[in-house]
């Protein structure tokens, strides 16, 4: 682990447990996230990766331990403790270090593209509607849609969508990105475009994201760092060519050589 | 052909009640509706407890029964009022009442990623239902709107039944005084049908206004 920042992650879990009813999903999950890193998460369908990412962005409770965002606590619930309750107030202004790319897109369907993008910056950053869209334009043309500004969601391909997506989380400069499974729902060529955004993005920002992907060779080349996970547990962790080339685990190597072999 | 022409005064002095028994209660029945149709999704039960109550007892009973109620019964608690407001109020609270489950349901029926969106943009829960939520469900809320308002339409014929001489109690006065059933009925019939028309044709063109997939 680098030493940059060692004192402060951004992301930090600890002795986390979540169960959906009988199925436990994360148990004792210990894991922190340097600020500026880019890290993948990677393991197998229900190995609780994506309830990671919807834990840090609010979206998931948790049954025990802890979680803390730059060194601010988002959850802290005692074993068998009620969930104590967090003032909205606190919960929000938490929420608003990190954004959250979703496979589904889940763009607003009645907004146009830009409103899309702006809706948020206008209405809970409170900036002013030409700043918003200045900002917005800005982001459209990072991701290559300058020119679908007025379009409908409905009018645009899902890679189209998924980028629209990632420009309308990032005009909510948020400090941590979440990508959960961002392009499992596209085509190989779509998904393609999207992965190029994200390299791009992943390049030329100092944020720190967070990603869950079954792609195994963007992660590797986006990634400085992965975490491989299976039934709610890290199994390994470490550099892109540590786990790729050299797993001292024998479940990851058994997982990456059937994925591996699958693609 | 001129016997018509005497008949018209006092039909379109019925057609004018009807309008205003349909649009007074139009103006009941939504703010109803979306009251109670979101106080129903509400877990908090000081909310969903009356709606459902309201809901409930609306959709329940008769609405001649409540028609009574409010006209023959309530002055003897004291709430005295003309047989035109107690029309107003009993029909719109009755299509309010079916509304609630319309505004309900289309709520429910915007997927919950979209809640799961504006959740990550930061939206508040006021704001989330605002301007994410009401305006997709106000498109599903539509088409079975403009059935509930024609049901209304031909619901206010029961309000005669509180002395209140619409459409249809005017025409039955005429049928009395003159006998031309086919002639009155007939007028009426088309009266009803021309109106029940108009809304079709409103609803359709709120529909397209608001309609989201514009490709």
């Amino acid at each position: 682990m680098s030493n940059k920042n060692a004192l402060k992650p951004a992301i930090h879990m600890q002795k986390v447990c979540k169960s959906f009813g009988k199925l436990a999903v994360l148990k004792d999950l210990n894991f922190e996230i340097q600020p500026s890193r880019k890290v993948a998460l990677i393991g197998p369908s229900g190995s609780g990766k994506s309830t990671i990412l919807r834990i840090l962005m609010t979206l998931e409770s948790i049954d025990s331990g802890r979680v803390m965002i730059d060194e601010e606590v988002l959850y802290e619930v005692k074993e068998g403790a009620p969930p104590p309750h967090l003032a909205e107030e606190h919960v929000s202004k938490i929420r608003a270090k990190v954004g959250m790319v979703f496979q589904s897109f889940n763009l607003f369907p009645h907004m146009s593209v830009l409103r899309n993008i702006t809706e948020a910056p206008v209405h809970v950053s409170r900036i002013s509607k030409e700043e918003a869209e200045a900002r917005a334009l800005e982001f459209l043309d990072l991701v290559g849609l300058k020119n679908k500004v007025n379009a409908y969601p409905a009018q645009l391909s899902g890679g189209q969508k998924q980028r629209v997506a990632i420009a309308r989380a990032l005009a909510m400069q948020p400090r941590i990105m979440l990508f959960d499974e961002i392009t499992s729902a596209l085509d190989p060529e779509l998904a393609a475009e999207v992965l190029s955004v994200l390299r791009n993005l992943a390049r030329t920002t100092d944020m720190t994201m967070l990603l869950v992907t079954h792609q195994m060779h963007f992660a590797q080349e986006f990634a400085d760092r992965i975490i491989f996970m299976e039934h709610g547990t890290i199994v390994e962790e470490g550099s892109p060519e540590k786990i790729f080339q050299q797993p001292k685990e024998e479940r990851t190597r058994s997982f990456l050589k059937t994925v591996l072999e699958a693609t | 052909m001129s016997e018509i022409f005497g008949w018209l005064p006092n039909l379109l002095s019925g057609l004018k009640t009807t309008l205003l028994l349909t649009v007074g209660a139009t103006f009941v029945a939504c703010p109803m509706a979306l009251a109670a149709g979101l106080a129903r999704l509400s877990r908090n039960p000081f909310f969903y407890g009356p709606a459902v109550c309201y809901i409930e007892v609306f959709r329940g009973t008769s609405a001649l029964i409540q028609l009574f109620w409010f006209y023959y019964v309530l002055p003897h608690f004291g709430f005295q009022m003309e047989a035109l407001t107690a029309g107003i109020l009993v029909l719109g609270l009755n299509i309010g009442a079916y509304g609630a489950e319309v505004v309900r349901g289309a709520v429910q029926s915007v997927p919950r990623e979209q809640y799961e969106a504006a959740k990550a943009l930061n939206f508040s829960k006021m704001q989330t239902m605002k301007k994410i939520i009401l305006p997709q469900a106000f498109v599903a809320i539509l088409p079975p709107a403009g059935n509930l308002l024609i049901e209304l339409l031909k619901s206010t014929a029961l309000v005669s039944m509180i002395t209140i001489t619409e459409l249809t109690f005017k025409g039955q006065m005429l049928r009395a005084s003159t006998l031309k059933s086919t002639e009155i009925f007939g007028i009426i019939l088309i009266l009803y049908f021309l109106l029940a028309l108009s809304i079709t044709h409103g609803i359709r063109k709120l529909e397209r206004r608001f309609s989201y997939v514009k490709v």
